[in-house]
């Protein structure tokens, strides 16, 4: 499946998610709340809470005693949240004194929050024994029994409901808080009971920043710098409280308490608003990564993607200081903060807009940082740089490294490549783990080979099986070969160098032959052998010094060729055979063979034979599965891409077509006449054509259809290919009959036509030849014209003779758009002629034929005496421009 | 036309046309349907072609293909929602255009962006099966049932209507970080989705 796949299904998607889309309501602050005008902005600006949020609707914190006693006494909502978050509780779960019991210290931090309306928030979150279980950077950290706490902001989703029915706790992925807070800001008119204290810093802060706007927190803010530690009495075995940013408040504490105080400084969110994108906690909530806008400059006033350059910053939690500071970063959009599960590492990704991405990875333990560069010569991890050239000669190097997930003691990044237009490479990306260590060893320098493999060839390592022949190691694609066994090899090694046969297994049982490729390890002389013997469908592989290896492909197809798909024997042979040209020397440690004047080079083809002409198929096995052909038709063989072709009723929906004309068929088709119009069909045919190969009185001609991108590698292998294969010649100046002063080999009459009269300079030099029978009661006809290809000075030759431009004109058969054989055509003009028809009579009469033809051709003002004069040459010294 | 409300619009004169009056010009083979086509929805196509496309004349261009389609689709067609219709005739229409494009207009706009997203919800072993277009299309449908409103929003403002996610936070007074994490998260379900369906391995 493709990428594109999924965008071309999304586009029958049910009407009703895209009317919902339309018209999903926004999350406006309403006026009334006194807010900023947008969530996003006044929940960007909300800063630090990671401990659970709960309304007092929902009567919690009894305490129950080993004896089964229920302590009246509540904890403080937020103590509350924090010990059930530490204990996995559920929210029903009772909190045993057993547990308070167990817990010997706490650190409370107070953190500031500034609001774009100049408020500033003071809120608390907690560490108990040593362990924050709060807000986990990753969801599926998430406990499970949490979620319910979500379920009663979301009325009206069919989860609510449920909720509602059962009675009971729903489970629900987290991100639901969206909903959730959606909900909360669709006017507060709905009971909001608690909210999940493992969603992400973030989404916390999202909702906090509503609650807390609309006033309805009041009871969960820390009124100056004292945190009422009432609820502590309960903690028998408390030993230390380390208060930073606070001072307890109304009730002492227990004298076997050891109290802490530290100071705390807000951490500084300010930042542009439009591009500030918050502070990001680890999850034990030692640190925060902050992304601060180093320069704002919005240079491009109509693009949204600003150039805006961000600071990454390492930011102690407890007081604000900043421990490391990235270098100016450029960022298309906010970037992405993905702490590591242990709090040690945090990996973000930079994304660099229609370029590359890079990973900017943090390490707490020592405060370092580093940048895995996606795409910089210096930078890239091994100091290779890391970079495809497809057969095309494309250059893939746009590195994009994305975070993946984190793995024990390591981080994935998801590598892939797209050239400098954004195309991605078709082996897709490549997910690769690097050790954490790198961020602590920034001199670490990766071992990454497996990454330049991947470079040489669209299969990853697990996905190749070898197949290993005297020595030899073949490489097969796994998929084909020992899952299905859809390929099956011969071993062969016989005297003829032939190594080993590939083949097709279900079309060698339906008996047609389904070689994919045979490899042959030759002699210097057998090689030289085959070499001048331009056998076609050979592949220079490698030579180990003493022997040279080649892959032969079937010169006419052995399978079905018009059956399509991944199973199919023309799919599979250009995956089989790109592996083995791509990797066979890598594998065996040969070199490979550098001297393509050597031996023939048949680059990534497979061969289609239609009546005896052998056509060369690009291997591009990624489109193959949609591939068509047909030779049923004026063509010899068309091309196309099935869905493409078919739902559009064929027309130029084709990659290349190839038509084998006669001489005259050529002529008629090619011969210009665009001076006095060319039909549009002619034209159009005209402008697709080339023409890739002459063999004796036969031209072909490949057309180019309309569907790009592939057709330029489709119709460049045939054009590189057709003529070789087949053994003809490709056209050049001597074998084309357009190039021709006659058609004819007769005597010949020279006529000049001048337009605008003959005392002026521009003329157009027409030729009479007799195209039948030679001499007396011989038939003329205009076998060329020519034009001259200036209307400034006229040319003379050395003689002092005007000469004439190289272009030449056809006109002697009326242009209908059918074609007409000329031979036949003259035949039975002749046949008129000798007959005595008075119709044709002025055929045997040059100075008449000339006439009739020059007044039929440029209309009305010719006049013989004054636009025609016979001269007895063919201007020559045809000039060159 | 900024301001206007689906299903209602105001022409010069002062009368009213709805969609339901679009399309009944069709219905009569008026070509009035397309001028009325064009002014009430005329921007809104072109913003859905330019979101792909990149290129303010292929824009114009294919939201002309647009008003053929719709011309040479309604009747027989009488669809519920004339805007939606449009959108989705265009939006197939541009990616048309867009796959058929110049290579050097190629990974522009944001649908490169939204190709290269949607590449990683595939496995990088997937990219050789041949999909059945409609039991994906119908693949997709099941996994948007299953989302939230807001998720599913996002998701589709995005990859259907291609917007930028700047335009969808602007749209859902979201932060552009929230609408990526979403689109992030959505995505992950949809490769897990489609695994679990078979459509990846």
């Amino acid at each position: 499946m493709k990428k594109e796949d999924i965008f071309s299904a999304m586009g029958n998607i049910d009407e009703a998610y895209l009317k919902e889309s339309e018209t999903a309501p926004k999350l406006e602050i309403k006026a009334g709340l006194g807010i900023g005008k947008t969530l996003a902005v006044a929940a960007a600006l909300i800063l630090m809470f990671g401990a659970a949020l709960v309304l007092p609707k929902i009567a919690r914190g009894n305490i129950i005693d080993p004896a089964g006693t229920v302590i009246t006494d509540e904890l403080s909502p937020s103590i509350d949240m924090a010990i059930r978050a530490h204990f996995d509780l559920d929210g029903d779960d009772e909190i045993t004194t057993e547990m308070l019991n167990s817990i010997t210290s706490l650190k409370i931090y107070r953190q500031d929050i500034p609001a774009l309306s100049g408020t500033e928030y003071s809120l608390v979150r907690f560490e108990i024994n040593g362990d924050n279980n709060f807000a986990a950077a990753l969801p599926e950290l998430m406990k499970p029994n949490y979620y319910e706490y979500v379920v009663g902001a979301i009325r009206g989703s069919g989860l609510y409901e449920e909720y509602i029915r059962e009675g009971a706790p729903v489970e629900m992925p987290i991100d639901y808080i969206y909903q959730a807070y959606y909900t909360l800001y669709g006017g507060f008119s709905e009971d909001v009971y608690a909210l999940d204290p493992r969603a992400t810093n973030r989404e916390v802060y999202l909702l906090y920043g509503i609650l807390a706007d609309s006033g309805m927190l009041d009871a969960w803010k820390i009124s100056g710098n004292e945190f009422d530690v009432s609820s502590l009495k309960h903690f028998e075995n408390l030993k230390e409280v380390e208060f930073v940013g606070l001072t307890p408040a109304r009730d002492a504490l227990s004298e076997n308490v050891n109290v802490t105080l530290k100071d705390a400084n807000a951490i500084d969110a300010s930042g542009h608003p439009s591009y500030f994108d918050g502070v990001f906690l680890s999850p034990d909530g030692k640190y925060a990564i902050k992304i601060s806008v180093a320069n704002y400059a919005s240079t491009v006033v109509s693009d949204s993607h600003t150039d805006a350059t961000y600071e990454l910053l390492l930011v102690d939690a407890a007081d604000g200081s900043v421990i490391t500071a990235s270098g100016d970063e450029y960022v298309m959009e906010a970037a992405l903060v993905n702490w590591s599960p242990d709090s040690k590492y945090a990996a973000i990704e930079v994304n660099r807009w229609n370029s590359s991405t890079n990973i900017v990875l943090f390490d707490t333990t020592n405060g370092s940082y580093r940048t895995l560069y996606g795409k910089s010569e210096l930078e890239t991890f091994t100091r290779r740089l890391f970079s495809y050239t497809d057969p095309t000669g494309t250059v893939w190097d746009n590195v994009h490294c994305r975070f993946d997930e984190w793995g024990i003691d390591s981080v994935k990044i998801e590598l892939s490549l797209s050239t400098d237009i954004g195309g991605r490479l078709p082996f897709g990306s490549y997910v690769y783990i690097i050790p954490t260590q790198m961020a602590s060893k920034l001199e670490y320098d990766l071992d990454l080979d497996v990454l330049w493999e991947q470079s040489f060839g669209p299969s990853e390592d697990d996905g190749i099986e070898i197949i290993e022949v005297d020595g030899v190691k073949i490489p097969v694609p796994a998929a084909y070969f020992s899952e299905t066994q859809t390929i099956e090899f011969y071993a062969e090694n016989n005297e003829n160098g032939l190594l080993a046969t590939v083949i097709h297994a279900e079309e060698r049982n339906n008996n047609s032959g389904g070689t994919i490729f045979r490899i042959y390890r030759l002699t210097r002389e057998q090689y030289e052998e085959i070499s001048g013997e331009n056998p076609g469908g050979v592949y220079a592989l490698a030579t180990d010094g003493e022997y040279y290896y080649t892959m032969s492909i079937p010169t006419s197809i052995e399978g079905d060729p018009l059956s399509t798909g991944p199973d199919s024997f023309m799919y599979i042979s250009g995956k089989c055979q790109e592996l083995v040209r791509e990797r066979f020397a890598e594998l065996n440690g040969f070199a490979e063979i550098t001297t393509p004047d050597l031996y023939p080079q048949i680059d990534a083809i497979s061969i289609v034979e239609v009546d005896g002409i052998k056509i060369p198929i690009y291997n591009n096995h990624e489109s193959y599965s949609d591939i068509g052909y047909d030779t049923d038709g004026d063509y010899l063989f068309i091309l196309y891409n099935k869905p493409q072709y078919e739902s559009a009723g064929g027309g130029n929906q084709y990659l290349f077509s190839i038509y084998k004309y006669t001489k005259d068929e050529y002529l008629y088709k090619f011969a210009s006449d665009a001076e006095f119009g060319v039909p549009p069909a002619v034209n159009d045919f005209r402008s697709r054509a080339s023409v890739v190969a002459v063999d004796g009185d036969y031209y072909y001609v490949m057309l180019i259809g309309d569907v790009p991108p592939t057709k330029t590698l489709y119709s460049e292998a045939v054009v590189e290919h057709f003529a070789e294969l087949n053994g003809f010649e490709k056209l050049t100046d001597e074998n084309n009959v357009l190039e021709e002063m006659f058609t004819y080999d007769s005597e010949h009459k020279y006529y000049q036509y001048y337009p605008d009269g003959i005392e002026t300079d521009y003329f157009y030099m027409i030729v009479l030849s007799q195209p039948v029978k030679q001499g007396e009661g011989g038939i003329w006809c205009v076998d060329r014209y020519f034009s001259m290809q200036t209307s400034g000075t006229p040319l003379v030759d050395t003689a002092g003779r005007p000469t004439i431009g190289w272009k030449i004109h056809l006109p002697v058969l009326p242009f209908d758009g059918e074609y007409t054989d000329f031979d036949a055509y003259y035949a039975s003009q002749q046949q008129e002629y000798d007959n005595g028809n008075p119709d044709y009579e002025l055929l045997g009469n040059p100075a008449s034929l000339i006439n009739r033809w020059c007044e039929a051709t440029f209309g009305e003002g010719f006049n013989p005496s004054n636009n025609l004069v016979q001269v007895d040459y063919l201007a020559n010294g045809i000039y060159d421009y | 036309m900024s301001n206007i409300g689906e299903g209602t619009f105001r022409t010069e004169r002062g009368d009213t046309m709805t969609d339901k009056d679009i399309i009944e010009l069709y219905f009569a083979r008026s070509e009035d349907a397309i001028r009325k086509s064009e002014e009430k929805y005329g921007a809104y196509c072109r913003n859905i072609a330019n979101n792909i496309l990149h290129d303010s004349e292929d824009a114009k261009e294919c939201v002309n293909d647009t008003w053929l389609g719709a011309w040479n689709s309604i009747p027989p067609k009488r669809p519920d929602s004339l805007k939606l219709y449009l959108a989705s005739i265009t939006r197939n229409s541009a990616y048309n255009r867009y796959r058929a494009g110049n290579a050097d207009k190629r990974g522009k706009g944001e649908i490169c962006a939204v190709l290269d997203e949607l590449e990683g919800v595939i496995a990088s072993t997937d990219t050789e099966a041949q999909i059945e277009g409609k039991a994906l299309a119908e693949c997709i449908n099941n996994f948007l049932a299953r989302l939230d409103v807001r998720e599913r929003s996002i998701f589709i403002r995005r990859y259907y209507f291609v917007e930028s996610s700047a335009d969808i936070a602007a749209r859902y007074s979201m932060s552009r970080a929230n609408v990526l994490t979403v689109l992030s998260r959505t995505r992950k379900k949809l490769k897990k989705h489609l695994k679990e369906e078979k459509f990846t391995v």
